[in-house]
């Protein structure tokens, strides 16, 4: 009977839909990709040529589980849920809140950077800076750090909400703030400190 | 219990007395059991060891004289009384003793030790001891140590000890080294110079410490560390009683240089501090407050700031403290002669990671708060000629004068203000005038003159503030715009240029936690037409990035207005769409879906200008090509059936479109209209990058700046 027939298809695709558990896994190369273009144009190292992401290798980023057959229903999934691969390609860094964010902390950077140079700030494991030694600012100058230190912290809070939002993954935010925190010091230039996962103060 | 008095004083303390007795003791013994048969008595012990104390080679010696009086000589080869006052060759002699059964007395005794770090200690003393324990005196006069002087006393009886030291000019390098291993040095300081004069009493009973009382002078003293001081001259007299609970009084003064010092409050990664530099008049101070016993409550019953030239403050709190803290009662009176030093000085580091962190201030202010259970009761805010620019450039106001008064209670004060200036963003407001009225915590606008915007004016037709100095403060507004510039507000947004004029009315606009809200719609009238903007809202209207988000709907729009006072070519006709799902984040739009064509049945004359059409490809970007190459371009104008542009903006692109589709892209002009020549306009291609199609706006504006 056409009634039964496509009744059992019916159950055939909400059971074939409903096993499918679709894992968007955050883009940990292109998140990299993405850090150290920012990152490059705070420290003033500019890009002579501002090339597009590399998209990231889809191999590990995504994941499909429990297909019961593996080509129908990819190819059903790749119908259903497109952006699966769309995410992992590019992360988007170029929305008008980013270059604000960008913009400022460049500026910025300038007066932060003889404190990076004489260690009394240093980057922490979260993505933001701190003032590590106060002994290696005058008094004149604390409230003056204070106040850079709570900007740039402010600028890559919003920064790092912002590029999670932008990309349509607000809950990649903390993802892209470890990302950022491994990217601040692995650019930074040698003798600046910075504190590992147990809190430590490093130089580099 | 007072565990930091203890801390500092127990060990040393108890130790010496415990070793004095000991020794006296068995002197008391040994004069007892032998009732003078001797002319002289000694004592001699190897070690002696008390916790960390230690002596060795003690020698203790005897020698009668006539009558009562005795000659006494104590010596020790190494006496330690801690890791770093440890003492070689001590010896005490005191020829002018006397011993009865109850009593040992030494008057004008001499001792001399060697210390590693502080060389030869020689000075004199006096003590006296009942032979009991029940009671016991020494004195230490005066002797050179630290680059000054130092002197000593203890006391002890059946109720307690006191403890008097007398410090003057005492290097702060050397204090350090003196006090640094009793733990009461903060770690992490270096740098010291300078000296200090000190004269305190400790009194106490066994090993707590029940009141300190003294006065501390510094010289030019210099330290760094989370706290800081350069050449800091200061006198500071303290008062503390420890028994039931803590009770401080201290006042002082800070006479001359430089001190910077944290309160201990973390905000975010940042801790605030207080930076002050004192070159004229000095700094003055007076505390008098109560913590109790498990450091949860204080009552801050008066703490009195006079800055020269900056403020005065007295303050008054009743908290909890804690992981949070609660306030109970406070009352803030304070009067900034100089509101921008004030603002720097004492407010800024508290408002680092608020809207309000980088603020010019000039003028002077006074204000009374009153705070009940955490919020708010009553302010009286007075302003004298105040002038408030915020550096992120998001507002400011000019030449502020009045008061600003707000009450919790059901009957009503007035207030008023004025000011010569002000402005949100780039959009400036002129000088205005209003008059409050305040009860129940909240705040209305009792007459209010209109205030210029740009170059319109901003009727107010109801203004009030609800939930005054609360968390859900919320500031709501009616009125309208009548007329703006367009060009003047255009320019003020940053936007490409647009002319004509702008009136509008708004209601139900509504501030709240940093959010802007329209309940109902903002009506536009420009070009002859209608622009209603609905569901306006701005997420964070003055934090880094605000966020916007509305629908325009456009009606009827004259174009031979709008493109007659813009220099982008003429066009006559009418053009009616919208634009929905508006998204501006950090005023710089995100997305949107717009739509603007000829509407339907419009019976207005369609022509458009050769100008025009050539913009239409500036605007495109240059994907726009129009048949006006060739023979028509010896026409000025042309004819058109319908105009139309259509632009869905995400990921930083325009999907653009118009009154209809070709196989390579889509007709913004379609030809049409009763008189030739007739011209038909196309786009190529679907997409154009934003950052494109703004560069063509400009590009238009920048060539030709004419704006009638």
């Amino acid at each position: 009977m056409t009634y039964t027939r496509e009744f059992r298809l019916l159950v055939l695709l909400v059971f074939v839909t409903g096993c499918i558990t679709v894992n968007v896994y955050f883009p940990a190369a292109a998140a990299e990709q993405a850090a150290d273009r920012i990152i490059k144009e705070v420290y003033g190292d500019k890009l002579e040529k501002m090339q597009p992401d590399t998209p990231a290798q889809p191999d590990d980023q995504s994941s499909y589980e429990n297909l019961p057959e593996q080509g129908v229903a990819t190819r059903l999934l790749e119908f259903l849920v497109p952006s699966a691969y769309a995410q992992e390609a590019n992360m988007d860094i170029s929305t008008p809140a980013i270059n604000k964010f960008k913009a400022s902390m460049t500026q910025r950077h300038n007066q932060l950077q003889p404190f990076y140079d004489n260690g009394a700030i240093g980057m922490d494991s979260k993505g933001l800076i701190t003032l590590r030694d106060p002994k290696a600012v005058s008094i004149k100058d604390r409230n003056t750090v204070n106040q850079l230190v709570a900007a740039e912290n402010q600028d890559r809070n919003a920064l790092y909400a912002e590029i999670a939002s932008a990309n349509g993954h607000p809950e990649w935010e903390n993802d892209i703030r470890n990302t950022f925190a491994r990217r601040w010091i692995a650019n930074a230039p040698g003798g600046w400190f910075f504190q590992d996962t147990s809190g430590s103060w490093k130089q580099k | 219990m007072p565990a930091g008095f203890r801390k500092i004083s127990h060990p040393a303390g108890t130790e010496a007395r415990t070793l004095f007795q000991t020794i006296c003791a068995v002197l008391f013994w040994i004069i007892t059991q032998t009732a003078y048969a001797f002319d002289q008595l000694g004592l001699n012990l190897d070690r002696i060891e008390y916790d960390s104390l230690s002596a060795d080679n003690v020698s203790v010696a005897l020698i009668f004289g006539h009558g009562e009086s005795a000659t006494l000589r104590i010596s020790v080869t190494r006496l330690s009384l801690s890791s770093s006052l440890v003492f070689e060759q001590l010896e005490i002699n005191c020829k002018e003793g006397s011993l009865t059964a109850a009593m040992l007395r030494c008057s004008e005794g001499i001792y001399y030790a060697q210390h590693q770090d502080h060389g030869e200690i020689n000075g004199r003393l006096s003590l006296s001891y009942r032979l009991d324990g029940s009671a016991g005196e020494i004195v230490l006069d005066s002797i050179a140590a630290g680059d000054g002087t130092i002197a000593g006393n203890l006391t002890f009886n059946a109720g307690g000890w006191e403890a008097g030291i007398q410090g003057n000019k005492l290097a702060l390098t050397w204090l350090r080294k003196i006090v640094e291993p009793f733990g009461v040095w903060p770690p992490d300081y270096s740098d010291e110079r300078g000296s200090v004069d000190v004269d305190a009493r400790i009194q106490g009973r066994h090993a707590d410490v029940h009141h300190v009382q003294g006065i501390i002078r510094t010289h030019a003293i210099s330290f760094y560390g989370v706290n800081a001081a350069e050449n800091l001259s200061s006198e500071v007299s303290f008062d503390v009683n420890a028994l039931e609970g803590w009770d401080i009084k201290a006042g002082g003064n800070l006479g001359n240089g430089a001190l910077y010092v944290e309160p201990g409050i973390s905000m975010g990664n940042v801790r605030p501090g207080i930076a002050l530099e004192i070159t004229d008049q000095p700094l003055r101070f007076a505390v008098d407050m109560h913590l109790d016993r498990s450091l949860q409550q204080v009552n801050l019953h008066r703490l009195d700031i006079s800055h020269p030239g900056v403020m005065t403050a007295r303050v008054q709190v009743e908290a909890e403290l804690g992981e949070e803290i609660n306030i109970n009662r406070a009352d803030i009176a304070l009067t900034a002669t100089d509101a921008g030093k004030f603002y720097t000085t004492w407010l800024q580091p508290f408002l680092l990671n608020t809207q309000f962190n980088a603020l010019e201030i000039a003028g002077a202010l006074e204000t009374k708060v009153r705070i009940t259970a955490n919020e708010l009761r009553h302010l009286d805010l007075h302003f004298d000629d105040l002038h408030a620019y915020d550096g992120n450039g998001r507002f400011h106001i000019a030449g502020l004068d009045g008061a600003f008064r707000v009450t919790d209670e059901a009957i009503p004060i007035q207030s008023g203000m004025s000011w010569r200036g002000a402005g949100i963003y780039r959009i400036d407001i002129g000088a205005g005038k209003l008059a409050l009225e305040s009860r129940d915590q909240t705040v209305n606008i009792i007459s209010w003159e209109d205030v210029p915007v740009l170059d319109g004016m901003l009727q107010i037709d109801a203004f009030n503030i609800i939930n005054v100095g609360r968390n859900d403060m919320t500031i709501r507004i009616d009125g309208s715009l009548t007329p703006i510039s367009m060009t003047d507000f255009t320019q003020a947004m940053d936007w490409p240029i647009m002319s004509g004029q702008l009136t509008g009315a708004i209601n139900g606009l509504t501030y709240s936690q940093g959010n802007l809200v329209v309940d109902g719609q903002i009506n536009l009238g420009l070009f002859d037409g209608n622009v209603v903007v609905r569901n306006l809202r701005i997420e964070d209207l003055f934090g880094l990035a605000p966020a916007l988000y509305a629908d325009i709907d456009i009606d009827k729009l004259d174009l031979e207005l709008l493109t007659g006072h813009f220099s982008f070519g003429k066009i006559q006709g009418l053009i009616s769409g919208g634009v929905n799902k508006l998204e501006l984040k950090a005023w710089q739009p995100v997305y949107f879906e717009a739509a603007l064509a000829t509407p339907e049945n419009d019976q207005t004359r369609h022509r458009i200008s050769q100008q025009a059409v050539d913009n239409l490809g500036y605007i495109g970007g240059g994907a726009v090509s129009a048949l006006s190459s060739g023979f028509l371009r010896i026409f000025k104008e042309y004819s058109y059936g319908r105009l139309g542009i259509s632009c869905r903006l995400y990921n930083g692109s325009c999907e653009m479109g118009g009154v209809g589709d070709t196989p390579e892209g889509f007709i913004i002009v379609s030809r049409g209209g009763l008189l030739p020549p007739w011209i038909e306009v196309k786009g190529t291609g679907h997409s154009i990058t934003w950052v494109a199609l703004v560069e063509g706006l400009k590009t238009i504006s920048s060539n030709r700046p004419e704006f009638k």
